[in-house]
């Protein structure tokens, strides 16, 4: 965990988030500090309200801690304004929520294009990497569907091809899973494992799932905002 | 600072969200064309019923430009006359850009029947050179119009005729002082009667033949003014000038000096249409405004999870204007259309003699013809247009300043 910082996409130093005042004050998550390396296949797991969902919002820059500090492929997030942020969610994160993932008004591969888009990519360019990606999520044929007229599933995946589109450091998953099926579920763990080996991007996703847990190559597990185990396990 | 590719996005946005909802956006379209629609239709009735008035000012023998002697327009008495230069004036004008010229003396005198006598203006014309500029050249009349300018007969008003109790046929005594300060006295035969828009007019003024008024007065071939009609009201500076040229020694001015009153009233509508402007801009960018929020709050989970996503704050708000920019321009086509039409429906004119009464004190005629003016048209819409964008930026900053996450925890 000490090691080079060149090698972590992501530290957190003794980052505290609290929610409330006084006698209500919630620590969600409580003086954690950790590092992920580059390449990770990382799952946040533990029970309901354990800050699962807390952390991952610090490390996407959606949220500002309490106190402590948080490095994103070597950059201070803390130390960033509104506008810079917005900046580092576009070039570095990847976001998959675990519903209402997509815009609703645009189609499967204007939904992937959009983020490619907002960094300036031209359209030409736009366009084919988002119907390679499409293909290679497994929806080909699907392109031009809007959301609603998406599967569950099928909507999870526009979001995991749109998460990875322009080659983010870091893909965070908030439960990417929690309203499919187990079978679809399966499938989408598959790919972003897939997915994971074949483009070297980190991933870190929470999960209540056993079996979503089991794919993953480290386990983190949250209670009370605090880590209470972190280890590796061989991966499958 | 917005580049080609997010302008693209944002339009592709903008353009699916305002189809979206399309009930609303119909209704916001159609309150937006409302305001439009009103705010020209009005204009252009506004302006009918001022033009008319200014134009029955002129056409009440003050026509767009007048010649007088320097000191006639203080003292219009007999002996500030002028030589006619009418020719010289109509060589000094470009071809077309006047209708005609007439020459007239204009003095105060004092009309008397058997039975009563009152203070009028003695006009004398030569008929021939007033058709076209003046009522009395075209003004219904029973008897007969004044025929040359050596007409013997006079020419009343039918008020004035009542006022004196007399009538078509019957003689009057006409007095005025000649130019050597003299009482000047004749008797008329009315040999015609006429009827003019306003009543005032029927009780100001009598007519008679130039060259009679002229033997008269004493004046020779002197007359009061030259009146000069050009083909509308703003082209009278312009001939104002080229008149001032040919005869730099005589007093020449523009129907806004010579009928201060209708210019003055012109002015006001101006400010006062403006004011009505505002007021229906503010009316419909208040519902505007509403509309943007209701629609911002329904869909404040995609403000959150495009922000997530790295749209930038400034981006959000470039969004929601250009909502807005499409529900106004699609309301403005609708308005200036509706207006457009409103005009030519009513263009054969609109009736007012029910209201007439009133009216016609301030020189409106009975009819009205609405007209569309390309100033009021555009200040009508880029008052809608700018007023309502600038409204609108403040949903936007809201929109873009909602927490991303608890937008995002927004249920649908
Ligand atoms: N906006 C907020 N205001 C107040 N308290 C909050 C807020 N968000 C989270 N919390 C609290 O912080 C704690 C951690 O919440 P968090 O959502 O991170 O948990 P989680 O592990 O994701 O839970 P779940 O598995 O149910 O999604 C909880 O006690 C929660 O009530
Ligand atoms: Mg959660």
């Amino acid at each position: 965990m000490t090691a080079d910082s060149g090698a972590m996409i992501v530290t957190l130093r003794h980052v505290t988030r609290e929610y409330g005042a006084a006698p209500n004050l919630v620590r969600a998550v409580d003086d954690i500090s950790l590092s992920v390396e580059r390449g990770g296949f990382v799952s946040l797991f533990g029970p309901s309200g354990s800050g699962k969902s807390t952390l991952l919002n610090l490390i996407g820059a959606l949220d500002r801690p309490t106190n402590g500090e948080i490095e994103l492929d070597g950059q201070r997030l803390d130390l960033l304004s509104r506008d810079e942020l917005a900046q580092i969610r576009l070039n570095k994160i990847g976001f998959i929520f675990q519903a209402y993932n997509l815009v609703p008004v645009l189609s499967a591969v204007e939904n992937v294009e959009f983020v490619m888009q907002l960094g300036g990519v031209p359209q030409g360019q736009c366009r084919s990497r988002a119907m390679e990606l499409l293909a290679e999520v497994g929806l080909a044929g699907l392109e031009h569907r809007r959301p609603g007229e998406l599967s569950g599933g099928q909507q999870q995946r526009v979001a995991v091809a749109r998460a990875i589109v322009d080659n983010p450091a870091l893909v965070l998953a908030d439960e990417p899973t929690a309203n499919l099926d187990s079978a679809s579920a399966h499938n989408l763990l598959e790919l972003m494992r897939d997915l994971n080996r074949s483009h070297g991007v980190t991933f870190i996703f929470s999960t209540h799932d056993k079996l979503v847990m089991e794919s993953a190559r480290r386990l983190i597990e949250l209670k009370d905002g605090k880590i209470i185990s972190d280890s590796c396990q061989a991966s499958h | 600072m917005i580049d080609a590719q997010s302008w693209l996005v944002l339009w592709k946005l903008a353009s699916r969200n305002v189809a979206r909802n399309r009930r609303r956006t119909a209704l916001t379209t159609l309150a937006v064309g409302l305001g439009v629609w009103t705010s020209v239709a009005l204009a252009a009735f506004a302006r009918g019923i001022s033009g008319e008035m200014a134009d029955n000012a002129i056409y009440d023998l003050t026509g767009h430009v007048q010649v007088h002697h320097p000191d006639y327009p203080q003292d219009p008495v007999v002996s500030n006359s002028i030589p006619d230069s009418s020719a010289k004036i109509m060589q000094a004008l470009p071809p077309g850009v006047v209708l005609g010229s007439a020459a007239r003396v204009r003095v105060p005198a004092v009309v008397r029947s058997e039975k009563k006598a009152t203070g009028v203006t003695l006009v004398g014309i030569d008929p021939d050179a007033e058709h076209g500029l003046s009522f009395i050249g075209d003004g219904v009349i029973s008897g007969r119009p004044i025929e040359g300018p050596d007409d013997q007969g006079i020419v009343i008003g039918q008020k004035l005729a009542e006022h004196l109790q007399t009538a078509l046929g019957r003689r009057v005594v006409v007095m005025s002082q000649d130019v050597n300060g003299k009482l000047a006295e004749r008797g008329f035969r009315i040999t015609g009667i006429f009827d003019a828009e306003l009543e005032a007019t029927e009780k100001a003024f009598i007519f008679c033949g130039r060259g009679t008024a002229q033997q008269l007065l004493g004046l020779g071939a002197q007359i009061s003014e030259i009146s000069i009609v050009g083909q509308n009201r703003d082209g009278a500076d312009a001939i104002v000038n080229a008149v001032q040229a040919a005869v730099p020694e005589a007093a020449v001015r523009s129907w806004r000096k010579a009928a201060p009153f209708a210019d003055a009233l012109l002015r006001v509508q101006n400010a006062f249409l403006k004011f009505w402007f505002l007021i229906v801009v503010i009316a419909v960018s208040f519902g505007l405004i509403n509309t943007i929020f209701m629609s911002i709050f329904e869909r404040a989970r995609e403000f959150g999870l495009i922000q997530s996503l790295g749209m930038r704050p400034h981006n959000v708000i470039v969004q929601v204007a250009l909502e807005a920019f499409l529900v106004l321009l699609g309301g403005m086509v609708i308005g200036n259309c509706g207006a457009w039409l409103t005009v030519r429906a009513l263009s054969g004119g609109v009736d007012l003699s029910r209201f007439a009464r009133g009216m016609e004190m301030m020189g409106v005629s009975r009819v009205v013809y609405p007209t569309i003016l390309a100033r009021d048209i555009i200040t009508a819409n880029l008052f809608v247009l700018v007023l309502c964008l600038l409204g609108s930026l403040y949903p936007a900053w809201k929109a873009s300043r909602l927490p991303i996450l608890e937008a995002l925890h927004r249920t649908h």
